[in-house]
């Protein structure tokens, strides 16, 4: 069975099917099909040999687990359970239904094929574009620390459609919180803690920015079955983002934390008032580690004023530059 | 004076001989290329390849299926390569480990003295005949 299968034919058979299918599409299909058919019977046979070891090698590493529980130490169980997850994966991971599917969307993240599928597609494109973005906009040294490895996708929906890291939003957008979803991998459900923030919220007293908090959720629980936020302690009521007049754009930064102890602990976060905000310390002094992050940016327009009137209920400030003092020229007369 | 005659009249001559090359390129004859048109077809045509299959649907599935069933009957060989080497390293590095503690001075010969020396001078090809000294 393996043995017919050398370099040699299966180059053969596989040049055969595209000479074929350039100059004998008049021709009969059934020529056509046999060559490529041939290699590909092979190759289905060769991963479900491959497919029935890996499986058999699953089911030893499983009664190993069983008889091995309660008497080794939790690196030899982690050792152990990395290896379950390796072989679970890659028994499944050739088969073409399996890639058929994942391509379609057909995701059952319970599986660990999917997940595994799903983590190394998000390593590859989300991740890579959404750090770029965050340390171009600087929110990584200004919010996040540099160190910061996002592990789970945090995806914002808004009515319009989905929102890639860093676009423009329009004040209206976002008066309504965005359905949140944090595509994670644990298979166990673990307790994360939310919170969006506006690094450039304009302090007068101080004449720099400040960090403002809009919005702050603790003890939401989500797993890889069900990535969507709902439910958790809401500790700041969401206050839609509002960028006042004469300032720059705002980056509205949201920041998925994953609480202690691998997500088991439930916390109880005191915090005094939205404006001078410190995320960092916040983080440090509850031990929360920043798993996930994105961000958009927003600009003044008329609606940010109806967003003062009715929903802050404050008069609405407009920022401006300070008048330019003349010191060595002093005109009583302008001529 | 006699050389800078020489030189100009040179000069002219080849001036001319230029001349009448660019005056005889013919426009392409079935026949033959004439030189310039050779030159300018080397240095400005835009070389024809052929297209790459992009495939498509069912014919694509099978293809990558193959592929993967490729790498994956490579890799076995090849892992099914290494755990035959490490077993045999393994024998070796416990025979070894015995050899130690049993005889110093066969291990010591046992040992590899030239890591350059890989296989022994003394080897003989087979032969046809038996040898003639026994």
């Amino acid at each position: 069975m393996l043995s017919n299968l050398t370099r040699r034919s299966v180059q053969i058979a596989r040049c055969a099917s595209r000479v074929n299918v350039n100059f004998a599409i008049n021709t009969s299909p059934h020529v056509t099909r046999q060559a490529s058919t041939n290699a590909y019977e092979e190759a289905l046979k060769l991963i479900q040999l491959d497919k029935k070891e890996r499986l058999n090698m699953l089911s030893r590493v499983e009664k190993e687990i069983a008889r091995v529980a309660g008497s080794s130490t939790p690196v030899q169980l982690k050792a152990l359970d990395a290896l379950k997850f390796d072989l679970q994966v890659k028994a499944e991971l050739n088969e073409p239904e399996v890639q058929k599917n994942f391509k379609l969307g057909k995701i059952d993240m319970s599986k660990p094929v999917y997940r595994y599928m799903c983590q190394k597609q998000f390593e590859k494109a989300p991740k890579t574009k959404l750090m770029e973005r965050l340390t171009q906009m600087s929110v990584i040294p200004d919010v996040l620390a540099p160190d910061m490895n996002p592990t789970v996708e945090v995806s914002i929906k808004v009515a319009e459609g989905q929102v890639e890291p860093g676009v423009f939003l329009k004040p209206e957008q976002s008066i309504e919180l965005p359905q949140i979803e944090i595509t994670n991998f644990h298979t166990e459900s673990r307790l994360y803690t939310l919170m969006m923030v506006d690094p450039d919220s304009p302090d007068v007293t101080n004449k720099t920015y400040q960090q403002h908090c809009h919005w702050l959720v603790s003890n939401v629980s989500l797993s890889a079955t069900s990535p969507s936020v709902s439910g958790g302690d809401s500790i700041l009521e969401y206050i839609p983002p509002h960028p006042q007049k004469g300032t720059k754009y705002h980056r509205y930064t949201l920041i998925a934390f994953e609480q202690p102890n691998e997500g088991q602990e439930k916390l109880d976060i005191k915090v005094e008032s939205r404006d001078h905000f410190d995320v960092k310390s916040l983080a440090k002094a509850y031990n929360l580690k920043p798993t996930g992050a994105t961000f958009f940016r927003e600009e003044w327009n008329e609606n940010v004023s109806k967003i003062y009137n009715e929903i802050i209920k404050q008069e609405e400030p407009i920022y401006g530059r300070p008048p330019k003092v003349q010191r060595y020229i002093q005109r009583t007369v302008y001529y | 004076m006699l050389n800078t005659v020489r030189t100009s009249a040179v000069r002219r001559a080849t001036y001319s001989l230029c001349q009448s090359r660019l005056n005889s390129t013919v426009s392409t004859a079935p026949g033959g290329d004439t030189r310039l048109e050779t030159i300018r077809r080397v240095l400005f045509e835009p070389t024809r390849r052929e297209n790459v299959i992009a495939l498509e649907g069912e014919m694509l599935e099978q293809h990558e299926t193959i592929e993967r069933a490729w790498k994956l009957h490579r890799m076995r060989l090849r892992e099914q390569r290494e755990r035959s080497l490490e077993l045999q390293f393994r024998a070796m590095n416990a025979a070894m480990n015995e050899l130690e503690k049993t005889s110093d001075k066969l291990f010591k010969g046992a040992l590899v003295k030239s890591r350059h020396i890989t296989y022994p001078k003394q080897a003989k090809i087979p032969t046809e005949t038996p040898s003639t000294h026994g």
